[in-house]
């Protein structure tokens, strides 16, 4: 039932609500949060953002929980990459201002799964935000129509599930 | 910027302190309980948290920590904990606790409701035997070594089942020895065989034969005499080779006879060895010791090995090394990696607590002391874990000394505790199993303990003095017309003194105990009187069963090698006789030949006479030719 309306809402933010940049604002700062472990003290400021700037709130929790379920598949990867970053030499000193730097302690960034995560979460976030932007746009530009003759699109839309989302939305 | 948002923000951020403020304690107390019970295997559970952030100070109400071996009872139940937190380290998350005060701390204490949990099945290799397998099966141990010490002598050590065929050692031997014996003596009938005197024989008879029908005379005797003597000194050669051959079979044959009556002493060493075996299982198996074990073994053995397996605890809730540098492994939740840190700081550290609670048992003593510098980093503190507990009663005669040191700062694990507990008060506990149970009825008692761990190397000793002392045993009616158990019973219960020494050694987790006691003595006279005489007759069946099993078979054995090597030895010997008979014809053939030729032939220097008709002289190179080289 969430997945569906999930589906729904992705359908009807993409259709009609927002605009594509601030989609792709609310999808890319959703995926740092669902990329990275979520209870990490960095999302603090991350959900701040969220709230603050003028990006599209479902469209960041939808991304946060589709980034979730994605990023569990490349936890090694980030291991690999948040080990290689602090155990680099030429980095060792940054790292241990860090360490001695009051309250950083609790953001865990000597783990190598939250650093790793975290840094391929702001590489990510870059391109992420102007290739969505560029797709909601063509997307709406050039295939919207073509979308809603689709049957199933017709049948969701038909159904009363979309009836009812319709009417609280 | 959505600047409607900003309030929201402020509210959502204002809901998280509230939060944190009204319900950290709750948190606190649900992460403790799950965490605790995760480690423990079994329920711990507290009353309450409170955390004060002003005075930076975390209490603790109504721990209880179930014993996972036994759920309706709490290892240990403490009645409050308060931590005074120093504030700096926690900047950096570490938890410095400068102070403590642990209150009301008792051990043992009945649980209202089952402490178990559901367990996930561990793999083997994680269960220590020490936690949980080894005192009950110490435990049955002594008490099973106690049956057999007690069951009817005659009945468990019934020779023909203790002495079967297959596990005596000179049966085996002899059955061997039979295999091997054809093949053996087939072998030296094929030895003698191969030495051929039919041949010379025939040799020699033809030869006398010759020698007896020719005549010589002239030149031509002179060269026929001289063919007949050169053929005569070759068979002589011949025969002499013989012999020779035939001496050297024989000392090899007569050596491997001698081989093989050496088994039969060996067989008889192996009788003897079978026998002491044999008599071995009784003397092992029925000793003062076994009711010993009986009397104390499951008792204190199971409370030693639980005090053991303490330190497993310990040392598995204190690392000891550091993790090495590795390759970060691929799982869900990454690892830590350090760096140099300008403040000396585990990660935990609690520095000074002090302690105060109620030991267990029907006479409670009230104790106070201290525990030092528990760390999760030892190595950096670099002092070791201190504990100084003591206590006297005001009103009876208990005291308590208790003082443990846990050393983690080096390599090498140390951990040394030493431990006096007086006045215990003893009456109505149970005893182990001697054919009934036993009790001690009245008296108080003494426990000292020093023992030492280094690394997985334990040594130390466990004392247990009572006295005065009274022992209770009930026999029905069936079991006093058993003559043991009656003795056992009129031992023990005119002991007024205990005395138990458990000596400690090998390793922490496969300790081995030497137990001795005052009772051993007084229970090994009372047997003696009893079993000694049944205990020799025993010795005796024993050895009689063995005799029975080997003797008729070494006997036959040693006929059938007496047989063989009387045929051989008989046939080496009529060989001998026919090449001494033989060389003995060739000699006198040879003198014969000599004293005939001398007369007929006419050989100058030989004052043999010449022949009438001839003027030649004789030849030369006839000189000499009968002499004997």
């Amino acid at each position: 039932m969430i997945t569906i309306k999930l589906i729904l809402k992705l359908i009807n933010i993409l259709n009609k609500e927002a605009s594509p940049r601030q989609i792709a604002a609310g999808i890319a700062l959703g995926s740092i949060a669902g990329i990275t472990p979520t209870a990490s003290l960095h999302n603090l400021p991350v959900l701040v953002l969220i709230l603050l700037l003028r990006v599209n709130i479902s469209s960041a929790f939808v991304s946060l929980a589709a980034f979730s379920a994605f990023s569990y598949f490349l936890d090694p990867l980030f291991n690999k990459i948040g080990y290689a970053l602090l155990t680099l030499p030429a980095l060792k000193h940054f790292w241990t201002e860090l360490y001695n730097t009051p309250l950083l302690a609790w953001t865990n960034f000597n783990n190598t799964l939250t650093l790793g995560s975290l840094v391929f979460a702001l590489l990510l976030f870059g391109p992420l935000y102007f290739v969505l932007a560029w797709a909601v746009k063509t997307y709406r530009e050039k295939f919207l129509e073509k979308v809603r003759t689709w049957k199933i699109v017709q049948m969701l839309k038909a159904s009363k599930l979309y009836g009812l989302y319709a009417s609280y939305s | 910027m959505r600047w409607k948002a900003l309030i929201p923000t402020v509210v959502v951020l204002s809901l998280i302190g509230v939060f944190t403020v009204f319900f950290l304690d709750g948190a606190v107390k649900c992460a403790l309980e799950a965490a605790g019970t995760r480690m423990n295997g079994a329920k711990v559970e507290l009353d309450d948290v409170n955390i004060n952030l002003r005075k930076m100070s975390v209490t603790l109400r109504g721990l209880q920590v179930a014993d996972p071996d036994s759920p309706m009872i709490n290892t240990l139940d403490v009645e409050s904990l308060r931590f005074d937190l120093a504030a700096k380290p926690l900047a950096w998350k570490k938890i410095i606790v400068e102070n403590a005060e642990i209150i009301g701390l008792a051990t043992g204490t009945p649980r209202k409701s089952s402490g178990a949990v559901s367990k996930k099945k561990k793999p083997a290799t994680e269960e220590r035997p020490a936690d949980k397998d080894e005192p009950s099966a110490l435990a049955e141990k002594g008490q099973e070594t106690f049956s057999f010490a007690m069951a009817n002598l005659k009945e468990q050590y019934d020779p023909k089942k203790l002495v079967q065929l297959e596990n005596l050692a000179s049966y085996q031997k002899i059955k061997g020895e039979q295999d091997r014996l054809p093949a053996l003596t087939q072998g030296w009938e094929s030895k003698a065989d191969a030495v051929n005197l039919e041949a010379p024989s025939d040799r020699v008879k033809a030869f006398v034969q010759r020698v007896k029908s020719e005549n010589f005379s002239g030149a031509e005797g002179l060269k026929k005499a001289k063919d007949i003597l050169s053929e005569g000194k070759k068979l002589k050669a011949d025969l002499e080779q013989t012999k020779k051959q035939l001496a050297e079979l024989k000392a090899s044959v007569m050596a491997e006879v001698s081989q093989a009556k050496n088994a039969l002493k060996e067989i008889d060493k192996l009788r003897q060895q079978d026998m002491d075996n044999a008599l071995g299982q009784v003397k092992s198996g029925f000793s003062a010791e076994g009711i010993t074990r009986g009397l104390i073994g499951p008792e204190w053995f199971g409370k030693i090995q639980k005090a053991l397996g303490w330190f497993h605890k310990i040392r598995k809730i204190i690392p000891q090394k550091k993790e090495e540098e590795t390759p970060p492994p691929p799982d869900r939740r990454g690892r830590d990696i350090h760096f140099p840190f300008r403040y000396n700081w585990p990660a935990f550290h609690l520095k000074n607590a002090g302690l105060s609670g109620v030991t267990a048992g029907t006479d409670p003593l009230t104790y106070k002391g201290t525990l030092k510098d528990v760390t999760s980093d030892p190595k950096k503190v670099g002092k070791p874990i201190a504990l100084e507990i003591s206590g006297k009663s005001e009103a009876g005669p208990q005291s308590l000394s208790l003082r443990g040191e846990f050393d983690y700062t080096t390599d090498t694990p140390r951990e040394q505790v030493r431990l006096r507990y007086a006045g215990i008060g003893l009456a109505d506990t149970k005893l182990g199993q001697v054919g009934a149970p036993v009790s001690i009825r009245e008296g108080n008692g003494v426990v000292t303990a020093d023992l030492t761990i280094k690394a997985e190397k334990i040594a130390g000793d466990i004392r247990f003095e009572a006295a005065p002392v009274v022992l209770e045993q009930t026999l029905s009616a069936e079991q006093k017309k058993n003559r043991l158990l009656q003795i056992l019973h009129d031992v023990l219960t005119t002991l007024d003194r205990l005395n138990v020494t458990v000596a400690v050694s090998d390793t922490l987790t496969s300790p081995d105990f030497k137990l001795s006691t005052n009772v051993d003595d007084a229970v090994k006279n009372a047997v003696k009187q009893v079993l000694s005489k049944e205990l020799e007759e025993l010795k005796a069946s024993f050895r009689a069963r063995v005799s029975e099993l080997v003797d008729g078979e070494k006997q036959k054995l040693t006929s059938q090698l007496d047989g063989k090597t009387g045929g051989i030895t008989d046939k080496f010997n009529k060989k001998d006789q026919l090449l001494q008979s033989a060389q003995g014809q060739i000699d006198q053939t040879l003198e014969d030949l000599k004293t005939k030729g001398q007369s007929a032939l006419p050989i100058p220097g030989t004052g043999a006479p010449a022949d009438a008709g001839e003027s030649k002289p004789a030849l030369p190179d006839l000189k000499g030719i009968f002499k004997k080289r």
